[in-house]
């Protein structure tokens, strides 16, 4: 009984708190943001594959690399800053 | 390559030809001598259908004459890529315009919500991590949008003719034919947006199963149509 007290007077912390709820609607998105952006930079790499312009694909794979980087940052430091 | 004025011969070294059968259309008697030439027209980067030529293409090239440093599956050791074609890079107009207004949304949007939402009470470093993960989502719909334009790529090569099309990021779709199927080559350019950036479809016939090639949104489609029916050596059909 007290354990699931203790249960919901977190649950209702966390509704009264609209700053960690907005923290973990961020959480979810950017997880799967994340997962997005690793399946554009598969396709990226498999069309580069199909066409390749030697001067230009690295760029291309480095702004599909460099997204994932980035929401991969930004996911970690919005979890470890919650 | 019909109808050369004797002005236009002096200025033959920008010419690329095609193939045995374009030299001997060519009003130039020494083939060795045209050869040449050729070598010197990539140089130049001009030909007699003012296609850049013998460049490596950059980003936002649309259209280009044997494109160096570019490969794509499936290519044979003695297979030379003779044009490159994308869509003409207006058609990009629509997303890019999308972009800018995306961007300059939140500074738009954030004063409303601050006057609608007096209730919303979220931490400054809440509200930063928002914005920047709101524009993660702008650069990857720059991405998308810029790599389904970028690889909607055809490409001539002197054996085949090699469509791809992407029109999602998950969905694409490669076919090919070879040229000894080619039927017919046609062009329509219909509109005044069309018109003004001179880009329109291009349209190949075959033989195959496929039966039918479209580079759409192509720029100078007449050039292609030329290049493709000198390939060919059929007759072509363009409609304004």
């Amino acid at each position: 009984m007290e354990l699931n007290n203790y249960y919901l007077a977190t649950f209702l912390e966390i509704l009264s708190n609209q700053n960690l709820l907005a923290k973990l609607f961020l959480i979810m998105s950017i997880s799967m943001f994340l997962i997005f952006t690793i399946v554009v930079s598969r396709q990226i790499i498999v069309m580069n594959k199909l066409v390749n312009e030697i001067n230009f694909s690295p760029i291309f794979k480095f702004f599909a690399y460099l997204s994932i980087i980035l929401s991969a940052l930004l996911l970690v430091s919005v979890v470890l800053k919650s | 390559m019909p109808s050369k004025t004797s002005t236009n011969r002096s200025n033959l070294q920008g010419e690329f030809v095609l193939g045995k059968k374009d030299q001997t259309a060519t009003t130039v008697n020494n083939q060795q001598n045209v050869s040449e030439k050729n070598q010197t027209s990539e140089q130049n980067h001009t030909n007699t259908y003012n296609i850049k030529a013998g460049l490596t293409p950059g980003a936002f090239t649309t259209l280009m004459a044997y494109p160096q440093a570019v490969n794509f599956e499936n290519q044979e050791e003695d297979e030379i890529i003779i044009l490159l074609v994308r869509r003409d890079f207006v058609t990009n107009f629509i997303w890019i315009a999308e972009t800018i207004l995306l961007a300059l949304l939140p500074i738009l949007i954030l004063p409303v919500l601050r006057i609608g939402f007096p209730f919303l009470n979220l931490s400054p470093l809440t509200q930063i991590y928002f914005t920047i993960f709101y524009y993660l989502i702008v650069f990857e719909f720059i991405i998308i949008n810029f790599a389904i334009w970028y690889f909607n790529v055809s490409l001539v090569t002197n054996k085949r003719v090699v469509d791809v099309d992407v029109t999602g990021i998950l969905f694409r779709m490669v076919s090919e034919t070879k040229l000894e199927l080619i039927q017919d080559v046609s062009y329509t350019q219909v509109g005044v947006i069309r018109s003004i950036f001179n880009y329109g479809d291009v349209f190949i016939q075959t033989a195959a199963e496929i039966a039918n090639f479209e580079f759409h949104a192509a720029p100078e489609p007449e050039k292609i149509m030329r290049v493709l029916g000198d390939l060919i050596g059929k007759p072509k059909h363009g409609t304004k």
